[in-house]
């Protein structure tokens, strides 16, 4: 089939504005579902179940919006996992589940939230992340905590515990 | 009517980028300690040139709106504007100079939007507040179009103003000088003798005034990307430091090369390095693959139009500009130090995609329908950029959100003897913490969730 000269410069057209249209339209949908809801997993990572389920797997935002709801970050939290509890239900505070699961994000958040790295909760978190090789960790828990020594650590009592357990008082 | 058109379907996309930078937390690192300085320092401070980083007019102004807003969220608003202003000015600009005539020159012109906004040059240089060349893109393309005019007595005094403007914000704006000598050299109607005169003896100026108060600079004042890696300046000065002239012309290439292939970045060869790896970002070779269709459409077009004056006052201010570009990042390449030659490059990519489009309307039926194919690609891959600039400054929205929530700890600390940082940190820390501040479209994330069916 022969294109006449005004098909093919309708083609050539609409090639070179298809794409415009199509990422105009793109952007209109897309914008008006955000206004329409916002809290679409497309836009937002979808709230944890629990403060600790958030500091062990998620996005650091979704840990600070819990804390900035009314969650505690001094307070401690029942968890028990399978890599960081050997699945026994324990108590931990939130720095040291953070630590624990090496979630730097999360440990700058908590220490910019105001956490008392002095507390008996979290005074071994400097330990735990020492003990996990996580020296950068370790520092940023002395220098931003205001730490006024580092802490000493204490001698595992059992030494099959995972990390977590072995700090747990 | 057609320009209309044109605004029309780039408006969405526009907007939605003005919207995200508006709603932009200004960010904790930088934006501080920019702030920390203005309210420090008087304004006359800024005007001493012993520093590596002279941006006088930059500073004075972000001084005057952050005194005399009344608030510091008005002073907030009004730096913001004082960026986003200028990427809002550049597109309607943009359009209103290359004037499409017919639909073809339309979809031409949304593809050259799309280029426009859619290079690193461009995307690197919407950080707020950092709006230095921001501002100096669109006092590029004002240049130009009074290049392009029938001369004017007005013409002289608006090109140096022009130029002192976006000298006094950032030294890309020398760019323009020799851009102005260029023009008037190929008989850009719109510009004398004499303005090419003044204009010179500003740059020659300004050049000595910068050198004799240079002080004792570091050689390398930033990280330097060579090859496939990043030198920090203590290292780049160990390699080159003997002689630093090949390592300057290095920079000089990266930059322009950027432009051009948005290949290397900030000096290193990602997207290379990534497909000798064998597992390149896709998202990178396509812009990789697709500035290189583009640069290689605009040589075809500067070549074949090298007898039209105007169109070759074109190809000379983007040849230039590059080099200019180029030359002004000698001491380490960033993406968004080619912007002031992004102008230049989206109106040359106008004229080639609308050559482009003329040439495959006289093709025979099998080489036609080849043609369509490869400007449909060209014109998608664009599209797509332009859609990820958009992502991109929604993903530096988030960036400087999550500075805020986890990094007040350490700057506590850090800037403990500082304590007028440590008040605006508190004051401007609500705007940084905001939920309603811009977050990136999950795609990915979605599409793998809806895969599996969860």
């Amino acid at each position: 089939m022969t294109l006449t000269a005004a098909s093919r410069r309708a083609l050539v057209a609409l090639v070179l504005v298809g794409p415009a249209v199509a990422l105009a339209a793109i952007v209109v949908v897309l914008e008006t579902y955000r206004a329409i809801q916002p809290d679409s997993i497309l836009f937002v990572e979808p709230p944890a179940v629990s403060l600790a389920d958030a500091l062990e797997h998620r996005e650091v935002e979704v840990a600070y919006s819990l804390i900035r709801n009314g969650a505690d970050p001094n307070a401690t939290l029942a968890v028990a996992d399978a890599a960081l509890t050997a699945g026994k239900r324990v108590d931990a505070s939130p720095l040291m589940l953070a630590v624990a699961s090496r979630n730097r994000n999360a440990v700058q958040m908590l220490l910019s939230a105001g956490v008392r790295v002095d507390l008996p909760a979290n005074r071994f978190a400097a330990c735990l992340a020492h003990d996990l090789g996580e020296n950068d960790l370790e520092t940023m828990i002395i220098r931003d905590g205001r730490l006024s020594a580092e802490p000493t650590c204490p001698q595992p009592v059992d030494e099959s515990a995972t990390p977590l357990l072995r700090y747990l008082r | 009517m057609w320009r209309l058109l044109v605004l029309a379907i780039s408006a969405p996309l526009l907007l939605a980028l003005l919207i995200v930078l508006w709603r932009t937390p200004f960010p904790l690192s930088e934006g501080v300690s920019l702030i920390e300085d203005v309210e420090r320092n008087p304004p006359t401070h800024f005007l001493a040139a012993d520093t590596a980083y002279y941006r006088p007019l930059f500073h004075i102004t972000l001084s005057t709106l952050w005194r005399h807003s009344g608030s510091a969220e008005r002073a907030l608003q009004m730096i913001k504007l004082l960026h986003i202003v200028p990427v809002a000015l550049v597109v309607v600009l943009f359009l209103g100079y290359v004037r499409p005539r017919d639909v073809v020159d339309a979809g031409a012109a949304t593809l050259a939007v799309a280029v426009l906004v859619g290079v690193p040059a461009f995307r690197d240089n919407l950080e707020i507040p950092l709006s230095y060349t921001t501002i100096g893109i669109p006092i590029a393309l004002l240049v130009w179009m009074i290049l392009e005019r029938q001369h004017a007595s007005w013409h002289g005094p608006a090109i140096v103003a022009l130029l002192a403007v976006a000298v006094g914000f950032k030294e890309q704006g020398l760019v323009l000088v020799p851009i102005v000598i260029a023009a008037w050299l190929a008989d850009a109607p719109g510009v004398r003798r004499g303005t090419v005169i003044v204009v010179t003896l500003l740059a020659v100026g300004y050049l000595g005034f910068r050198l004799a108060n240079r002080g004792s600079l570091e050689l390398f004042q930033q990280d330097v990307g060579f090859g496939f890696a990043r030198l920090s300046p203590a290292e780049a000065m160990a390699r080159f430091g003997s002689f630093p002239i090949a390592i300057f012309a290095y920079n000089a290439f990266a930059t322009t090369s950027n432009v051009l292939f948005s290949e290397p970045t900030a000096g290193v060869f990602t997207v290379t390095a990534g497909v000798l790896r064998g597992g390149p970002d896709p998202v990178g070779l396509l812009n990789a693959v697709s500035s290189m269709a583009m640069t290689v459409a605009i040589t075809w077009w500067a070549v074949t139009t090298w007898s039209n004056r105007s169109r070759r006052r074109l190809t000379v201010a983007l040849v230039v500009s590059l080099l200019a570009c180029g030359a002004l990042s000698f001491d380490y390449s960033r993406d968004r130090l080619g912007g002031m030659a992004v102008v230049f490059y989206a109106l040359a990519a106008f004229h080639a995609v609308r050559a482009l489009a003329q040439r495959t309307l006289d093709l025979a039926p099998s080489r036609f329908r080849i043609g369509v194919a490869g400007l449909l690609i060209l014109a998608s891959a664009w599209q797509f950029r332009a859609l990820n600039t958009l992502e991109g400054a929604r993903e530096t929205a988030f960036k400087n959100r999550r500075e805020w929530i986890t990094g007040t700890a350490q700057r506590r600390v850090e800037f403990a003897d500082r304590s007028v940082y440590l008040q605006l940190m508190e004051r401007l820390e609500p705007q940084g913490i905001s939920d309603a501040s811009p977050q990136p479209t999950r795609y990915r994330r979605t599409a793998a969730r809806l895969i599996r069916g969860r």
